[in-house]
């Protein structure tokens, strides 16, 4: 009885086939490993024009989720469904203390990891933000993060230890530039235009607190401070810590402690002795002009050492404007750059994979099955 | 310093099993002891590193590539102890070639060896768990490595099988290990990092080519027995992309991982 249906389930269930996709999945791994994947089209004609057409054709330029890899991947998973589903059977019909369950919870585990990482990668939504101390941030489940306390440890020799991000979480209540319905991409649309962080996420940018703030009061700048993201709020809740590897669990999201930015605001001094701390793009009045604060640069300097920036201002002076590059001591007209304050914006990640334990449970049933299939053999092999 | 030492120890180490593979003696006594004690000098460098940057001393190339050479002179001894070196003399020699060239590299300026703090994302128990299980597996198939060129080169079947056997004893041990280094531990650790577990970043694309190398490997074998060259020969291949992965990603592709 030699059926279409008999040969089609011989060959599904072969041993060989297994074999042969296996090499087949590792090659074009070989493949998504070495041609750079996600780039934009110009990029391969650019770098390998003899290639660049074949690679857009077989949409090697997103290899692991072109036809052919899915194709390879599905009868892949065919295989090993079969493979499971006829040795279960050969299995469960011998005496019970000769079964050998290893390889089926081993496939079965891979089975759940292949259908789970589908399923994660069509449900799971990540958000990315920048915030900085009396900032908040909308959490999915109509609660936000208030944070009330960054720091960065920094060892000895000036590398970074670890970033920390203390706050609340409580109802979501006040308004803020970050307001958004974590549900869509509302927040994501918002904010993700600049490039940011050292992993090359992309971060939603925020507004500083004030534009240009005198120590102590507001500033007469001109400019209203940014109201929002000014207030400190610290509402009853429940108090958090997320720190790099300890990311804050809620319910049906996760927090990460994803990256950290760090920059330097000038402070300037006039002569009677009161301080403006200055935004970049914000300027303070002199009698014949003003100073403009531009941005700051970093001097060279050995990695990872502690070194002072050069803060870049546009100064004018009775209509003539230039640019000035200042050290701490240097005096900018009637102002005197007093140094700098040290302002932080933790970088967080806040992602939502309902699929994720499914794939951990895969992983945990294929770990077991490794270990009782070579337990076992290992233990065939010394007898 | 104590570095250098067992270097030195690991040399000396060699060049008696240099000379026990042209003697017709069956056991070379002394130098598994030499590599004993150089693996136990590399120990103690990886046991200060860990003190001086207080987090175990896995968190950038020199000292992956110190506690590669620490395993590889370890399995000398054990390969001795376990009587294995009477199949094969090319076997323990082998290994203590595979550690002196792992400490060379070492001191290449290709692998900086100034101590320095691990960056945050590498502070955490399941990098060690991932590294060091990672780095076992393959020890383990570095032996496979060695037993299946050796398998490839034997003249008479009853050799063939034996290294066979060994090949496939050495690659069932490291598979599992590897497996929950290289993926299973990998894969939590960047879970909680970074908030994904898999994310085909070059290290973990090779590390998954490797995975499936050594995967075809085990299945060939329980379709085509011991007689085909095909076998030794994948386990050679997987040998090569595992050593790729660790080192050619590092330095030719660009990734998360490239700080190891």
């Amino acid at each position: 009885m030699n059926t279409l249906v008999d040969r089609l389930y011989a060959f599904l269930r072969s041993l060989r086939l297994a074999a042969v996709l296996l090499i087949i999945l590792a090659l074009l791994s070989v493949a998504g490993g070495i041609i750079p994947q996600g780039k934009p089209a110009d990029f391969y004609f650019s770098q390998m024009p003899s290639l660049a057409r074949l690679i857009l054709w077989l949409g090697f330029d997103r290899l692991f989720t072109s036809r052919i890899f899915m194709i390879a991947v599905a009868l892949f998973t065919m295989n090993l469904t079969v493979c499971t589903v006829h040795r279960l059977g050969n299995e469960l019909a011998k005496p019970r203390t000769m079964r050998r369950h290893g390889p089926d919870l081993l496939h079965i585990g891979l089975i759940i990891i292949i259908f789970g990482s589908i399923l994660t990668s069509r449900t799971r939504t990540e958000h990315f933000f920048t915030a900085g101390e009396g900032q908040h941030i909308h959490l999915p489940d109509r609660q936000a993060l208030y944070i009330t306390r960054l720091e960065q440890e920094i060892y000895e020799g000036g590398r970074v230890r670890t970033w920390i991000t203390e706050g609340s979480i409580g109802p979501a209540s006040v308004e803020t530039p970050h307001d958004g319905d974590m549900g869509g991409d509302t927040l994501g649309e918002e904010g993700y235009a600049a490039e940011a962080g050292s992993l090359g996420m992309r971060m939603p940018s925020v507004s500083l607190p004030a534009a240009s703030t005198e120590r102590g009061t507001l500033s007469t700048s001109g400019t209203e401070p940014n109201a929002a993201a000014q207030q400190h709020i610290q509402p009853q809740g429940t108090p958090v810590t997320i720190k790099v590897n300890t990311p804050y669990r809620g319910k049906g999201y996760t927090i990460y402690q994803y990256d950290w930015k760090t920059f330097s605001l000038p402070i300037l001094a006039d002569a009677a002795g009161t301080q403006f701390v200055l935004q970049s793009g914000r300027k303070v009045a002199t009698p014949d002009g003003f100073v403009l604060f531009m941005a700051t640069e970093q001097p060279p300097a050995p990695k990872d050492a502690p070194v002072e920036p050069i803060a870049v201002f546009l100064l004018e002076q009775q209509g003539t404007r230039t640019l000035v590059r200042a050290r701490p001591g240097d005096r900018l007209g009637s102002f005197l750059l007093k140094g700098y304050e040290i302002r932080s914006l933790s970088g967080l990640k806040i992602k939502s994979d309902p699929w994720f334990p499914l794939v951990l449970a895969g992983i945990i049933i294929a770990m077991v099955g490794i270990l009782l299939t070579y337990i076992r053999k290992l233990k065939g092999l010394s007898a | 310093m104590i570095a250098t030492l067992a270097f030195a120890l690991l040399l000396v180490s060699q060049v008696l099993q240099g000379i026990w593979l042209f003697r017709r003696s069956s056991r070379e006594h002394v130098s598994p002891w030499i590599s004993l004690a150089a693996g136990l000098l590399l120990a103690i460098t990886v046991v200060q590193r860990s003190i001086a940057i207080r987090f175990f001393a896995l968190t950038n190339l020199y000292e992956s590539l110190l506690f590669l050479a620490m395993l590889a002179a370890l399995a000398v001894f054990g390969l001795a102890r376990l009587r294995l070196t009477a199949d094969s003399k090319a076997l323990p020699f082998a290994m203590n070639m595979l550690a002196i060239v792992f400490l060379a590299l070492a001191s290449s300026p290709l692998a900086p060896s100034a101590i320095r703090p691990p960056v945050p994302a590498l502070q955490s128990g399941w990098l060690v768990l991932h590294v060091s299980f990672t780095f076992i597996g393959e020890i383990f198939f570095a032996v496979g490595l060695v037993t299946a060129i050796l398998q490839l080169a034997a003249r008479d079947e009853e050799r063939r099988r034996r290294f066979d056997r060994l090949t496939y004893t050495s690659i069932a041990i490291g598979y599992p290990i590897f497996t929950a280094g290289a993926l299973v531990f990998g894969a939590i650790w960047a879970e909680n990092a970074w908030g994904r577990w898999w994310g085909w970043d070059p290290k973990e694309t090779w590390a998954l080519i490797t995975w499936l190398t050594y995967t075809a490997y085990l299945h060939f074998r329980l379709v085509r027995k011991n007689t085909s060259k095909l076998m030794p020969m994948l386990v050679i291949l997987g040998f090569l992309i595992a050593m790729f992965t660790f080192f050619g990603v590092n330095f030719l592709l660009k990734g998360l991982h490239s700080y190891a």
